[in-house]
């Protein structure tokens, strides 16, 4: 019913702030394991430890599951200033964490081991962020 | 020696037929979320598993008839058909979860989308099932999952602190950051995982299909005694990957990318061309069970001819309902659902089927109209009632916890 | 089959003891080539003359299973059935005792599957559905008829 809710646009309640920096954390939590992965993948690939196939496949699920963990989070409402905080910070942290995939993505697929390395780099920062904020809010 | 040969290519096919697409994905989001603080349930659920699978291939072999035969006999038509639509209903979503597995595990290999390879990999699993002879099925899909041993492989390579790993396993404490609630939720999926329903089914019937005598009884034991533990062992193997890679790491599994990624960190790209063959073989080969399984059950409760040991046309209902099912698992499959949810929810509705679909294997192993002299013994039934009670437990708190943790969120 | 001490007490007649005639009920029926036919869904029982009932026959299909599962599943079975059959007032399929060989966990009997329509005269109550499925779905798959074995 909730996914209904959303896709008419409207927006999912967290009635208090105390449930809200859960889902925070939650989010937080979610898209760290995803960028981790995007990172292992690309180190793997680097050290060529890992099929391209495999590793194209591995970092396209874990790019569409970020983008739809930011997406749920994206539509709940903050019931308070705290929490509008909380959201300008994590949704930073979450674009960020995008941007990082998406060029891990391109840089994979190209085969381009200087960018992959920097991408390596930008996901470790982007992780270790995010699992600050999981600890902090949760 | 060539009983010697045939006794070993039992063992390996057990071993190698023991993990499927429920295995691959519970241990690893086990091992990457609670380390190896559950590896005890995977122990109680393979000597679970052992004790009735036993019991079932005993039915086979003594009284050349499967299971699902006496259930109607022995709980009446209503009781019996109740029995017989949860059993299907969960041996369907877990047909429905290992076709997804095939098409991920694909997905893998080729880089082509996972939908795209459903309907082939559905085509060719309904050909296998339509043509290719029982034994030579079972045979090439087993040896082709010893293919998994990579795992074991990769736990050795990675190089653990093995004292560490014994103790974190015998004292199982809740990980920070995961709940009591979640905990238990996970024990009782990766239970359901271990004790897989269908399997009771298609061994039993499966050993009506070989032609099982009681002088195979002896073999089916050896299959049953060796080959699971051991299969049960890869099933551990892969927790404790992703308990020594992902853990760390903070990455939860979610998808069967990740569930083979310690294997690329321990072995590099030969051995994840060994875990890719290894997850197509256990998910085709458990398609083909689990297929072949609803089948079976249906078949047995209502009389209908059935078996690959006799040509389609004499068994046109029971290929018929192989058919059916198998464009259904295609269409549920297509609606995008993801394939790893399905699997998650197929391991605990069998973990609440259990008891329904477990009974009848008790109380069949214990009547002398169709076991003459091989009725349970005391050992077997002992163990039989003991592990019915945990059964039950783990049924009755299944959907609760579902609830509480919101399928283990 | 196996030497069980509660085998199925028949008199020289092919008639069976109503009492042991329940314990015909749900078991497989298994013709004199070893192939499945059906299982017992119901008896039939001829209550006329005096003493005891009778059994005359055993009886299958849905229209045997339905009424003796009963409650709301029962009745759904039997008006699908009755929808689906091709004849205008199906009757269950049956099979007369003489025709049973032997009783042990299952009820074998002394006719091949094929001898059974024969008898039958065509009444499709024991075989319909399986015919059905092999002459519109499965019979017109290529290999249908190849022997495994």
């Amino acid at each position: 019913m909730c996914a209904a809710l959303v896709l008419a646009g409207c927006v999912s309640p967290a009635p208090d702030e105390a449930s809200f920096s859960d889902k925070a954390a939650m989010t937080a939590g979610a898209a760290a394991s995803e960028v981790s992965t995007v990172r292992l993948t690309t180190q793997l690939l680097l050290a060529d430890r890992l099929q391209r196939n495999y590793g194209d496949v591995t970092i396209s699920a874990s790019e569409d599951a970020l983008s739809s963990v930011s997406q749920t989070f994206s539509v709940v409402q903050p019931p308070d200033k705290t929490s509008d905080a909380v959201r300008t910070e994590l949704e930073q942290l979450l674009g960020d964490a995008e941007d990082a995939v998406a060029a891990a993505r391109i840089a994979n697929r190209r085969d381009d081991h200087p960018a992959m390395r920097k991408a390596v780099h930008d996901l470790g920062k982007s992780a270790t962020q995010l699992q600050a904020a999981e600890k902090k809010y949760g | 020696m060539k009983r010697l040969l045939g006794v070993m290519l039992g063992i390996l096919t057990a071993i190698g037929g023991f993990v499927d697409i429920g295995d691959l994905v519970t241990n690893a989001v086990v091992g990457s979320r609670f380390g190896v603080s559950l590896a005890w349930v995977v122990v109680v659920g393979v000597v679970g598993i052992c004790v009735f699978a036993e019991m079932s291939g005993r039915v086979a072999a003594v009284s050349g008839r499967g299971t699902f035969d006496l259930v109607r006999e022995r709980l009446g038509p209503r009781a019996g058909l109740l029995n017989l639509l949860a059993s299907v209903a969960v041996t369907l979503l877990t047909f429905i979860a290992e076709i997804g597995g095939i098409a991920l595990a694909l997905e893998l290999v080729s880089g082509v989308n996972y939908l795209l390879i459903v309907p082939f990999a559905a085509f060719a699993l309904w050909l296998i099932l339509w043509r290719v002879k029982f034994v030579a099925m079972e045979n090439v899909f087993g040896l082709a999952g010893l293919a998994l041993v990579v795992f074991a492989v990769a736990v050795w390579q990675l190089g653990p602190d093995w004292e560490q790993l014994l103790h974190h396993a015998t004292h199982p404490v809740v990980p920070f950051g995961e709940g009591h609630p979640t905990y238990w939720y996970y024990a009782i999926a990766l239970f359901g995982a271990a004790m897989t329903p269908y399997e009771v089914f298609f061994f039993s019937s499966g050993g009506v299909e070989e032609k099982w005598r009681r002088k195979d009884l002896i073999e089916a034991r050896m299959n049953v005694f060796l080959g699971f533990p051991l299969g049960g062992t890869l099933s551990l193997a892969i927790m404790t990957c992703a308990a020594l890679v992902m853990l760390p790491r903070g990455i939860e599994v979610t998808t069967l990318g990740q569930v083979g990624l310690p294997v690329a960190v321990a072995l590099g790209k030969i051995g994840i061309a060994f875990a890719l063959v290894g997850f197509v073989a256990a998910t085709f080969g458990a398609a083909c069970e689990t297929g072949l399984a609803v089948g079976y059950s249906v078949a047995q409760f209502y009389g209908w001819q059935w078996g690959k040991y006799v040509s389609p046309a004499r068994a046109s209902r029971f290929h018929l309902l192989i058919l059916v099912s198998t464009l259904l698992a295609v269409a549920v499959l297509l609606t995008t659902v993801d394939p790893i949810k399905v699997t998650e929810y197929s391991v605990v509705f069998s973990a609440v089927a259990l008891p329904l679909t477990y009974f009848p294997i008790l109380v069949v192993a214990n009547d002398p109209d169709y076991m003459g002299p091989s009725v349970n013994g005391r050992l077997a039934n002992t163990l039989g009632v003991v592990y019915f009670f945990i059964l039950t437990v783990a049924a009755l708190a299944a959907l609760p916890l579902m609830l509480i943790t919101k399928a283990g969120q | 089959m196996s030497d069980s001490p509660d085998r199925v007490p028949r008199k020289a007649t092919g008639e069976v003891s109503y009492d042991a005639a329940l314990r015909l009920l749900d078991r497989q029926v298994i013709d004199s080539d070893g192939a499945f036919v059906c299982n017992v869904d119901d008896l039939e029982v001829d209550v006329s003359g005096t003493g005891p009932p009778r059994i005359t026959a055993l009886l299958t299909g849905p229209a045997a299973l339905g009424p003796r599962t009963g409650g709301f599943i029962g009745r759904w079975m039997v008006a699908t059935w009755r929808r689906l059959a091709p004849d205008q007032d199906p009757r269950p399929g049956r099979i007369d005792l003489h025709l049973i060989a032997d009783i042990d966990s299952a009820i074998h009997l002394a006719v091949p599957r094929r001898r059974l329509a024969e008898l039958a005269d065509g009444d499709k109550g024991i075989d319909g559905f399986e015919q059905w499925a092999r002459s519109v779905v499965i019979g017109r798959i290529p290999g249908a008829r190849h022997d495994p074995e």
